[in-house]
């Protein structure tokens, strides 16, 4: 009976209807408004007081009534129904009771208000170090109870682990069976793993399982479908290759970096196909665009990243055909091929947007700083790289199947999260998941320092006055990190001060293999590390004997980034948890976000006025303009993506998933 | 051929076996020498046309393969002309929508039911719209028409088109003929005794119509599976599909089929005009009247406009070789506006040609500034009989053309994925052409007047009248000569007052005897006589004096203008008969008369001017420098010229003089300058009195004038 159950609801998911448009949007839109704007956290925290009575009343208890207490909630939660909040509370006291047993660690009161908000499927914004580990344990304790597949969702597999080994005292303690699932296991390890109550997974393993699964079932998530589907054809063959055990409640870590920033990427399950036509037509069109002449034969747009060929272009092109392979010879195909080529010498760098290794093209991630090995730019695109840098042209990548994160956390029926960083998201997440954003005040009061930015004309005199702070700064005998945004900035920079005699660490996408050794070092006295965003979410910098005494870590952030998020994100390597720390931006009129976001007539406006008396206040506001621009359109071109994914998933419906009776090999990678 | 050739999204099509449905039937037609292949569902008379590219892919597909295998297969036949993947997948999405495909394995189901409600919501909402036109299936003629086709074949052949050309002139003729009696007819078409006659003829017209459509249908070949009734500004009216007439690959069968309903349509109508003139009046003849009317004229005002989308747009998007002419006429729009105003890149041209473009842009005006038209008029037209009904078409009318349009175009603007990075541009350009608008509509005066009819009238004239009744016998001074006071201008003469004259002498003689008599006889009767003698005198001097009054003299010196009096020689004039007028001097008013509305916009203005145009000499304005407006309200004109029934434009009651109006309306006294040069001005001749106000901006004019329409028509 109970099998039955399981099996059905083994691949329930909530089908994700279209965002609200029109009137209907205005009204999403208001009541999410009000919904932020309810005293949520005034009435948690009343609610606290109560949990943190129950939890000393608890203290009492001896292990054997605890372990009873404990299991009638866990009953009460799997039935689910009728649960008042006085259960709530007295559930979450006993949580609290069990973690100090089992960790050691008696909740904060911050992490029980988170918890409530977890519970209540909001986002919570908590401060970087106040514990978001145990806080999401203690939510998926009680989503846990209701055996219902919880996952909690982290940024990277080693957190995924660490984390479940480090609540799973606690979560035995209360009943639930807890796994994670990391890059590393096989189809049966996951399977597993899936199959405990609550999971520890990053969102790309939870996604490509998911895909996966879906293959295995051809689209037909509805289980009335599904059984159906299976006592007409009888086989029973493929559901045992199902890992997961259905979409119900997720706990997002980071959820400002899963749901917003990346959510938009489609995780896209392929194996190398074979495609001579295409590589023959990389080849054929890097020939073809280097006769081709910026500005002459085509225009760009840095911001948009559009490529746009004039009529002298189009005519030299003509000319040119018969390099080209026959597929390619009509004139709009050609014409595509030929921006496409275009767009990969002026929009791609080297050791920015891709770096080379070992003789192949490997993207960077430019939120994360980190390489992206085994990922491809669309059809196309990885190949005209490629024959741009004159490595062997892979295979491109055949596309099994592919979601976005963003329709793939739409299928949750409970989804929440936490994230020390969620300036400006709140209306997004609102809009796309019904998540209601919640800030949750700190435990300990922020000692970091935020220095007023400073603003140079131009890249050099910038860079000179970076060199300048760090080098006052180390000779404090404080610790600085030093972001920047690229690779190729972080290795200039290394050199100019390699140049003067300050040792320093280069924590960037070409040195990842030392990353824990530079994290762990970047706290010590005197230390200098230039880093890429990889110093940027999860990377817990502890500081150094006696340095907390000197002022703790000073962060400079040599570029803003496209989103405010991701600058704060480098801030909040200092002033963790209560410690000192300083920060400030040193950034010049001639950076990519500026020349990116700005008309070019505000730019010369600013260049002209820069040493006027208020010339840095206007060419601040310039710089934050240009960034609440950038924001925009990353937003903009998210719901653009969203959409579209929606009309193309509807024209397409008649296909099904799409999979029929193509190779299902085990070959398959992400 | 647009989209890549690689496509992220082919995985969902590339492993699926699929073939067109075989109930598909696929025709090779022309379109302004374009070739087309049209693919039709026979079970819903759905048309969907694809490139002879597209054919070729199409026709390749089979159950047996997989979409990647066909598409590689057609890679090597047409390396250059074969689809890409992104056009095959469109290409099956279409295709799918229409229903055309057949799947090996069971697709989504479910999404393709959830995708079947969508559609019917979509076209319930369409349905709900289009409310003046609603379309109710009731019947499938197909199996009667199949039986009676032989029959169709004789009667839709080319002895049939003699016999209705005859027909025609015979019924064209005979309406020529009592053409007068068809004009008087016309005015009773809509009297309320005429109407339910009116609407049976209308119901029998349209079934004929909708008739001579399917049974020309049939005769090309075609099938017609729904016959109903539409509602048609909420009146029952039956029609029928004939929409599988598409599918012919003669143009002028198309067309036939389309023109089918008005040719039978006007067959009746030459029938009924040969009764009509035939019988005398009647139950028949009046029958036979209304179905010539609307057989005829209604017919071609409605089917005969290819502006409406009624018979004639699908004949001339026959004729011109295009397709759903109506929706590609504004996608023409849309695209001119996307490429040369907001310079959007990557955009596919609705037209194929330059000439095809021309086409549908010029339709796409045409038609949309016509139906607008037609829906102000007919809202107008409904208000007048049921004015909350009117007032709820006019809020449909303004959300469905005014609102609905202005939402669009800010999702087009704001939201939609049509706009790139030209969309600040996009957004500035319509921004400023808005503001620009409201600029010249709300802030920019424009010059402002009023136009009142009216007449010249000299300053210092008099009216000469008859004193006494009498004919005219001669006219001494000719129209237009200066006379003196005093002077004799015409002469009457009256007999039964000259004998009146006589016979009071001879009573006055026959009184004085008796006066002698009684003073010899009987003294008493002494004073009774001259009692009757002195009034016998007086009554005498009252006739002689009236006597005098028929030669009429000059009251004053002046231009004597009396030009219509030659022309009533030897009349009777009565008693205060208009004669004519003496005119003083040199100086001249002109009176004009404003309506009610318009005098309410003079008050308040102190020194209102203008100019006067004069009927026959509009080039020469003449100045008016001084205007006043006389305020009370009059009812009776000052010259008969300016009524309807003087070839003016005011209304009047039908009364003898045609001077008195059907609504009170003001005066308007205008002042010439004084010196004009070249012109005679002449009493009584009418004109235009423009009066100037000061500019104001247009929207406050229209906002005035829809203000008074409103009060005028609907008491508001």
């Amino acid at each position: 009976m109970s099998s039955l159950a399981t099996s059905y609801r083994r691949t329930k998911v909530r089908d994700d209807e279209a965002l609200p448009s029109g009137a209907d949007g205005l009204a999403h839109d208001i009541i999410g408004f009000v919904r932020r704007s309810r005293p949520s956290v005034r009435i948690w925290m009343q609610q606290v007081q109560e949990i943190i009575q129950r939890s000393q009343d608890a203290r009492s208890l001896t292990d054997e009534q605890l372990t009873a207490r404990l299991s009638a909630h866990r009953h009460r939660h799997r039935v689910s129904d009728g649960l008042t909040d006085e259960m709530l509370l007295d559930a979450l006291g006993c949580i609290a009771e069990a973690a100090d047993r089992t960790l050691g660690k008696r909740p904060y009161p911050v992490q029980l208000v988170g918890a409530l908000a977890l519970h209540h499927n909001y986002v919570a914004e908590m401060l970087p170090g106040e514990g978001k580990t145990l806080t999401a344990s203690l939510a998926g304790v009680m989503a846990g109870w209701r055996r219902e597949p919880c996952h909690i969702i982290t940024a990277n597999d080693y957190l995924a682990q660490r984390d479940a080994e480090l609540m799973a005292a606690l979560y035995h303690r209360c009943g639930v069976s807890v796994g994670c699932v990391t890059l590393d296991l096989k189809a049966e390890q996951r399977a597993e793993n899936y199959s405990k109550d609550v999971v520890y997974v990053t969102s790309k393993e939870l996604l490509g399982d998911f895909l996966r699964d879906q293959m295995v079932l051809d689209g037909v998530t509805d289980p009335d479908r599904r059984l159906i589907r299976k006592l007409s054809t009888g086989g029973d063959a493929d559901e045992s290759r199902i890992t997961m055990r259905g979409l119900h409640t997720a706990i997002v870590d980071e959820a400002d970096s899963v749901l917003v920033d990346d959510s938009t990427t489609p995780l896209i399950i392929s194996v190398p196909g074979k495609n001579r036509l295409l590589k023959d037509a990389a080849l054929a069109a890097k020939v073809l665009v280097s006769e081709l002449k910026r500005d002459i034969h085509y225009l760009v747009d840095d911001r948009h990243k559009v490529a746009s060929l004039t009529n002298a272009g189009v005519s030299q092109i003509d000319a040119l055909t018969d390099l080209l392979p026959p597929l390619w010879q009509s004139s709009q195909r050609r014409q595509e091929l030929v921006r496409q080529a275009i767009s990969a010498r002026e929009f791609y760098h080297r050791n920015r947007q891709y770096a080379v290794v070992d003789g192949e093209v490997v993207i960077v991630d430019e939120k994360t700083g980190r390489l992206q090995p085994g990922r491809s730019w669309s059809y196309g695109l990885h190949q005209a790289v490629e024959a741009k840098e004159e490595v062997e042209l892979s295979d491109p990548a055949e596309t099994h199947a592919r979601l976005s994160f963003q329709r793939f956390f739409r299928k949750y029926q409970r989804l929440s999260g936490m994230s020390g960083t969620l300036q400006g998201t709140a209306q997004e997440l609102w809009r796309v998941y019904r998540l209601p954003v919640v800030k949750i005040p700190p435990r300990v009061p922020l000692q970091r320092k935020v220095l007023p930015a400073c603003l140079f004309f131009s890249k050099e005199e910038k860079w000179n006055q970076v060199v300048d702070s760090v080098s006052q700064h180390q000779r404090t005998g404080r610790p600085v990190l030093v972001g920047t945004r690229s690779i190729v900035e972080s290795e200039f920079l290394a050199q100019r001060l390699e140049e003067i005699d300050i040792p320093c660490n280069v924590l960037n996408a070409l040195h990842h293999e030392e990353e824990a050794r530079i994290v762990e070092l970047a706290g010590q006295r005197g230390r200098v590390t230039i880093a890429t965003n990889m110093a940027g979410r999860g990377t817990d910098i502890l500081l150094g004997e006696g340095v907390a005494h000197q002022g703790g870590l000073h962060v400079i952030a040599t570029e803003l980034h496209e989103s405010q998020r991701v600058d704060w994100q480098l801030f909040g390597r200092c002033g963790r948890q209560g410690e000192p720390g300083s920060a400030q931006s040193m950034v010049s009129i001639e950076d990519d976000v500026i020349s990116q976001y700005t008309p070019r007539w505000l730019q010369r406006v600013v260049q002209m006025a820069f040493t006027a008396r208020f010339g840095r206040l206007f060419a601040g506001w310039v710089y934050a303009r240009a960034q609440r621009k950038a924001e925009r359109y990353a937003y903009r071109m998210r719901n653009r993506m969203l959409q579209q994914d929606f009309l193309l998933s509807d024209s397409l419906s008649f296909t099904g998933f799409g999979s029929h009776s193509r190779s299902r090999s085990d070959g398959e990678s992400i | 051929m647009s989209g890549s050739v690689f496509s992220e999204s082919w995985h969902r099509v590339a492993g699926i076996h699929v073939g067109l449905a075989s109930k598909v039937e696929v025709h090779k037609q022309l379109f302004r020498g374009r070739q087309w292949y049209v693919l039709k569902d026979p079970f819903n008379n759905r048309f969907s046309r694809i490139t002879p590219e597209a054919y070729n892919f199409v026709m390749r597909l089979t159950p047996e393969k997989t979409v990647e295998q066909v598409w590689e297969h057609c890679l090597e036949l047409f390396p250059s002309t074969a689809p890409g993947q992104e056009e095959v997948i469109q290409l099956l999405s279409q295709l799918q929508a229409a229903n055309l495909l057949y799947f090996k394995n069971a697709p989504d189901s479910q999404r393709i039911f959830e995708r079947y409600q969508k559609q019917q919501r979509r076209e319930l909402r369409g349905k709900l719209l289009s409310f003046l036109f609603i379309r109710i299936p009731l019947w499938n003629p197909e199996s009667l028409l199949r039986k009676i086709e032989p029959f169709i074949r004789m009667v839709f052949s080319v002895f049939g088109a003699i016999v209705w050309l005859l027909v025609i002139l015979l019924g064209a003729n005979a309406v020529a003929e009592n053409f007068s009696s068809v004009a008087e007819q016309t005015q009773g078409l809509l009297a309320p005794g005429n109407l339910i006659w009116l609407y049976l003829a209308l119901v029998f017209l349209k079934l004929v119509h909708e008739a001579g459509h399917a049974l020309m249908c049939k005769r090309f070949g075609g099938e017609v599976h729904t016959m109903g009734v539409m509602l048609l500004i909420f009146t029952p009216l039956p029609y029928m599909d004939a929409s599988s007439s598409w599918g012919f690959r003669n143009r002028w069968h198309r067309a036939l089929v389309g023109a089918a309903g008005m040719i039978t349509e006007l067959f009746i109508a030459a029938l009924a005009a040969l009764v009509w003139a035939k019988t005398g009046e009647g139950t028949l003849h009046s029958l036979a009247f209304n179905m010539m009317v609307i057989g005829s004229i209604s017919s071609l005002l409605f089917n005969g406009n290819p502006l409406l989308r009624f018979d004639a747009y699908f004949i001339l998007s026959d004729v011109l070789e295009i397709p759903n002419l109506y929706q590609r006429a504004q996608k023409q729009w849309i695209h001119w506006i996307e490429k040369y105003l907001f310079r959007s890149i990557n955009l596919v041209p609705p037209a194929y040609s330059r000439v095809e473009a021309f086409w549908l842009a010029s339709y796409g005006a045409l038609s949309t500034v016509y139906r607008l038209l037609v829906v102000l008029a007919i809202t107008l037209f409904v208000a007048d009989q049921w004015f909350l009904l009117g007032i709820l078409m006019a809020i449909i009318s303004i959300s469905i053309w005014i609102i609905k349009p202005i939402i669009d175009i800010i999702r087009y603007l704001f939201v939609s994925t049509k706009l790139g990075r030209n969309r600040p541009w996009a957004q500035f350009l319509t921004l400023s052409a808005l503001s620009m608008l409201l600029l010249v509509l709300t802030v920019i005066p424009f010059p402002h007047s009023i136009r009142a009819p009216g007449i010249i009238e000299s300053e210092h004239f008099t009216n000469v009248y008859t004193s006494t009744a009498g004919y005219l016998e001669r006219i001494r001074v000719e129209s237009g000569r200066s006379v003196e006071k005093g002077d004799v201008l015409i002469e009457f003469i009256n007999t039964e007052l000259d004998l009146d004259i006589r016979t009071t002498r001879y009573q006055i003689l026959e009184t004085q005897a008796l006066v002698s008599q009684a003073r010899n006889r009987i003294i008493a009767d002494i004073a009774p006589a001259r009692a009757r003698l002195s009034l016998l005198k007086e009554k005498l001097a009252g006739l002689e004096q009236r006597r005098e009054e028929l030669t009429v003299r000059a009251s004053s010196s002046g231009v004597w203008i009396a030009p219509e009096l030659s022309r009533h020689r030897n009349t009777w004039f009565k008693r205060r008969a208009e004669l004519g007028v003496i005119v003083a001097s040199d100086a001249y008013n002109f009176t004009a008369v404003v309506s009610q509305e318009q005098a309410s916009d003079l008050f308040g203005f102190d020194n209102l001017s203008g100019e006067v145009r004069l009927w026959g000499r509009t080039n020469q304005p003449i100045t008016a420098p001084e205007i006043q407006v006389i305020p009370y309200e009059r009812w009776v004109l000052p010259s008969a010229v300016l009524g309807w029934s003087g070839g003016g434009d005011i209304a009047v009651v039908s009364t003898e003089d045609g001077k008195t109006t059907t609504e009170a309306f003001f005066e308007v006294s205008a002042k010439f300058q004084d010196d004009i040069e070249g012109m005679t001005l002449y009493h009584g001749s009418s004109g235009i009195l423009q009066i100037s106000l000061p500019p104001k901006p247009l929207i406050q004019k229209w906002y005035m004038a829809i203000e008074q329409v409103l009060q005028k028509r609907y008491r508001l």
